[in-house]
C-alpha cells in the first residue's frame, strides 16, 4: 500500500506540488490524469524518490521514502535504504530508458545481479522467464537499439518486474509510441493489473485508465482537483476536469 | 649522398639491449596509461557530480596540467621534490608526470564521453535500486568510453610517444638506449630507422587494435 | 632562493625567449608551408596524395624526439651541418608542417564541394573559386585547430631541449645543475608557461565553441 501524505515540492519559487495526498490500497491501480505540467510525473519520480521534496511524507507498506525523522528533525535516509526502497518501486519510463549497451536478456538479469546479489545463472533464468511474459523471448539477445518502440517497452516492463516489485510505477509509458504499438504495451499492463500488481500509472489513455484502474485522480497546477473511481471520466464534477477531457474530445 | 653503405649488421647485435629498451618502454607507456586514465575519469566524474567545488577543483587541475610540457612536470617532480625530502626514482617521476599530465586531457575526454550519455540512462538505473557507485561502473561509464574512445586513443598514443621523454631523467627506454647506441656503433641512420619503426609498430598497434575494439561493441 | 633571484630571473628569461622565438618561427613556416601541402593534398595527383599520408602518418606515429633526432644526426651523415637552434628549427617546422597540413585538408574538406561546383557555375574561375568561396569558409573552420596546434607546438619545443639547443627548459636545467633549486627554478618554469599557455588556449577553446554553434546553427536552418 502506498500512502502519500501532504506532499510538498517547488522549484525556487514555482510550487509544482502542493498538499497531495492519496491512498493506493495493495492490489489497485491508481490512474494519474492531467495536463501537461500539473505535477503528475513529478508525483510519480517522488514515489520513486527520483525527486527531493521539501515536505510531507511517503510511506510504502508502513517505511518511509527518502526522509525519516529523527528527534523531530527531518533527515535523508541513508544511501543504501534510498537504493532498496527504490528497487522495491520500480519505474517505467515514457522513453524507455533501456541501458544501451546491454542486451534485452542483460537489461532484465543485470539488476537481479548487482543489486539483488542473485546468482548469474539463475538471474538470467528469472529474466528469460519474464520476456516469455512479456513476449519477447525470440528478442532476448537483441541490443535496445535494434527493438521497435513497442518491445523495448515490454523489455522496459520486464526489467522492472524482475525486481518483484511492491509497486511499478507507470510514466506515461505509451506516450511515445504509435497506437498499434501501445496497444501491445497496453496487453501487458491489463495482464498485470488482473494479477493483482498494485500500480500508479500517469497516463494519456483515458479510456485504457477508465478500464483497468479503480481510483484515478486527476491533477491541475499541482494540486488534486478531483478523484474517484473510473465512473468519473464519464460523468466529471469539476469544470477543470470537464474542459481537460473536452480537449481531449471525450465528453 | 650516394655512398652511404648501409650497415644493419652492428645494429642487430645490440638486440639484446633493444629489448631490455622495448620492454622499458612498454612498462612506463602501461602504467602511465592506466594511471592516467583512472586520474582523469575520476576527475570527469567528480566535476560531473560533485557539484561547484569539484568542478572548479576540476578546471584548476585540468589548466594546471595542459598549459605546460609534460617535460616541465617531469623536471618538477625529478629534481623539484627533493627540496622538500621526496627522492622520487626517474621510472616513477616520468610515469606519475605523465599521468598527470595526460589525465588531464583524459578528463576532458570523459566529461564529453559522460555528457553524450543520457541523463536517463542514470536515472533508469537508480530507480532498479542501483547505488551511486554501480550507477557509473555499471551504466554510466561503459556507455561514455564507447562514446571517448576514438579521442581516447590519440591522447593514449600521445603517452606511449611521450614516453620517449623520460629518457631525459636517463630511464633507459628505447630513446635512452637509441642515443647511446648511436654514440657507441655510430650507424646513427640504420638505428633512426630501427627505432622509428619499433615506435612506430607501438603506436599503430595501440590505435588499430583500439579501432577494433570501437567497431566490435554491437550496440550504438 | 631569494639570494639567486636577480641572476635567475633575467638568465629564465632569455630562456623563454629563445623558446618563444623558436616556437613562432616554427608556426610561422609551418603555417605557411602546411597550407601549401594542405592544398597539395586535397587537389595533388594521386601519387603527391600518398606521399604526404604516409609522411604525416609517421610523423604521427613517432615520437617527435625521433624526428628531431633524425634531423640533428642524420643530416651530417649527408654532410649537411647546421646549428643546434637552426636543425632545432627544421626539425620541428618539418612537424608542424606536416600536421597543420592535415587541418587545412580537413578545413578544404569541410566546406561542401557544392559551393565550390556553385562558384564554377556563376562563371568564378578556378582561382576565384577558391580565393573567394572556398578558402574564406575553410579558413574559419580550420582557425580554431591551428590555434591548438599552436599552443601544441609552443610545448613542444621543450623536447629539443634534449639536443642541447639552449631554449627555456634547457636554461631551467642548467640552472638547476648550477644552484640546485630545482623546486623553485621548476615551479618557476611551470607557471611562465602557463602565462604564455593559458590566454592561446581559453582562445581555442572559445573559437572551438563559437564555430560548433554557428555550425549546429547552420546545420537546424
Amino acid at each position: 500500500m502506498i500512502e502519500v501524505r501532504e506532499l510538498k515540492k517547488s522549484f525556487g519559487e514555482r510550487v509544482i506540488l502542493d498538499q497531495v495526498s492519496l491512498t493506493v490500497p495493495q492490489g489497485t491501480v491508481c490512474g494519474i490524469l492531467g495536463p501537461s505540467g500539473s505535477g503528475k510525473s513529478t508525483l510519480l519520480r517522488c514515489v520513486n524518490f527520483l525527486e527531493s521534496f521539501e515536505a510531507g511524507e511517503i510511506i510504502i507498506d508502513g517505511e518511509p521514502v527518502g526522509y525519516r525523522s529523527v528527534e523531530g528533525r527531518r533527515e535523508p535516509l541513508p544511501r543504501k535504504t534510498i537504493a532498496r526502497m527504490r528497487s522495491q518501486c520500480c519505474m517505467v519510463f515514457q522513453q524507455f530508458n533501456l541501458f544501451a549497451h546491454m542486451t534485452a536478456l542483460e537489461n532484465v538479469s543485470i539488476a537481479l545481479i548487482k543489486v539483488r546479489k542473485m546468482p548469474k545463472r539463475s538471474a538470467l533464468e528469472a529474466a528469460e522467464g519474464l520476456l516469455g511474459k512479456v513476449g519477447l523471448t525470440h528478442r532476448k539477445d537483441a541490443y535496445p537499439a535494434f527493438l521497435s518502440g513497442g518491445e523495448q517497452q515490454r523489455v522496459a516492463i520486464a526489467r522492472a518486474l524482475a525486481m518483484q516489485p511492491k509497486v511499478l510505477l507507470l510514466d506515461e509509458v505509451t506516450s511515445a509510441l504509435d497506437p498499434e504499438r501501445s496497444a501491445e504495451v497496453l496487453d501487458v499492463i491489463a495482464d498485470l493489473s488482473r494479477e493483482g500488481m498494485t500500480m500508479m500509472m500517469v497516463t494519456h489513455q483515458v479510456h485504457f485508465a477508465r478500464e483497468i484502474c479503480n481510483q484515478i485522480i486527476f491533477m491541475d497546477g499541482g494540486v488534486i482537483v478531483e478523484r474517484g473511481d473510473s465512473s468519473m471520466i464519464t460523468d466529471p464534477s469539476s469544470d477543470r476536469l470537464k474542459s481537460f477531457l473536452r480537449h481531449l474530445r471525450l465528453v | 649522398m650516394g655512398d652511404y653503405f648501409f650497415h644493419f649488421a652492428p645494429v642487430w647485435r645490440e638486440l639484446p639491449a633493444i629489448q631490455d629498451a622495448l620492454f622499458q618502454t612498454v612498462l612506463v607507456a602501461v602504467t602511465s596509461i592506466l594511471l592516467a586514465s583512472i586520474i582523469g575519469t575520476a576527475a570527469a566524474i567528480a566535476s560531473a557530480n560533485g557539484g561547484r567545488r569539484w568542478e572548479l577543483a576540476v578546471v584548476v587541475y585540468v589548466e594546471t596540467m595542459r598549459n605546460s610540457p609534460s617535460l616541465v612536470k617531469m623536471y618538477f617532480i625529478f629534481y623539484g621534490l627533493p627540496s622538500l625530502g621526496l627522492f622520487p626514482s626517474p621510472f616513477w617521476s616520468g610515469v606519475i608526470a605523465l599521468a598527470l599530465h595526460n589525465g588531464a586531457y583524459v578528463c576532458e575526454i570523459m566529461r564529453g564521453g559522460l555528457a553524450a550519455v543520457n541523463r536517463t540512462q542514470a536515472q533508469a538505473a537508480m530507480s532498479l535500486g542501483f547505488g551511486f557507485t554501480q550507477t557509473q561502473t555499471i551504466i554510466v561509464l561503459p556507455q561514455a568510453i564507447r562514446h571517448a574512445l576514438p579521442p581516447l586513443t590519440n591522447t593514449w598514443v600521445e603517452i606511449v610517444k611521450d614516453t620517449s621523454l623520460t629518457s631525459a631523467l636517463s630511464v633507459r627506454e628505447l630513446f635512452y638506449v637509441m642515443t647511446a647506441l648511436v654514440s657507441s656503433t655510430l650507424r646513427s641512420f640504420e638505428i633512426l630507422i630501427v627505432f622509428a619503426a619499433i615506435y612506430f609498430v607501438l603506436t599503430t598497434l595501440l590505435a588499430t587494435s583500439m579501432r577494433v575494439m570501437e567497431l566490435r561493441a554491437k550496440w550504438r | 632562493m631569494l639570494a639567486e633571484m636577480p641572476n635567475l630571473v633575467p638568465i629564465l628569461l632569455s630562456g623563454m625567449q629563445a623558446t618563444l622565438i623558436l616556437a613562432l618561427s616554427t608556426i610561422l613556416i609551418g603555417t605557411c608551408v602546411g597550407t601549401v601541402l594542405g592544398c597539395l593534398a586535397v587537389w595533388g595527383g594521386a601519387i603527391i596524395r600518398i606521399l604526404l599520408y604516409a609522411l604525416v602518418t609517421i610523423a604521427r606515429g613517432v615520437p617527435l624526439v625521433v624526428q628531431v633526432f633524425a634531423v640533428f644526426f642524420v643530416l651530417p651523415v649527408y654532410g649537411i651541418q647546421f646549428s643546434a637552434m637552426t636543425s632545432a628549427a627544421i626539425a620541428l617546422s618539418v612537424f608542424a608542417s606536416l600536421t597543420i597540413m592535415e587541418i587545412v585538408r580537413a578545413g578544404i574538406k569541410a566546406v561542401s564541394h557544392e559551393q565550390y561546383q556553385a562558384a564554377l557555375s556563376l562563371g568564378f574561375s578556378f582561382r576565384d573559386a577558391l580565393m573567394s568561396i572556398v578558402f574564406p569558409q575553410a579558413l574559419r573552420i580550420m582557425i580554431p585547430g591551428l590555434v591548438n596546434q599552436g599552443v601544441f607546438l609552443v610545448k613542444a619545443t621543450s623536447v629539443v631541449s634534449l639536443f642541447g639547443v639552449t631554449e627555456f627548459m634547457f636554461v631551467a636545467k642548467e640552472q638547476i645543475e648550477r644552484t640546485l633549486l630545482g623546486f623553485e627554478i621548476m615551479a618557476v618554469v611551470w607557471i611562465m608557461y602557463t602565462l604564455i599557455c593559458f590566454p592561446l588556449t581559453q582562445l581555442g577553446r572559445t573559437l572551438e565553441a563559437r564555430l560548433n554553434v554557428r555550425g549546429a546553427a547552420q546545420a537546424a536552418s
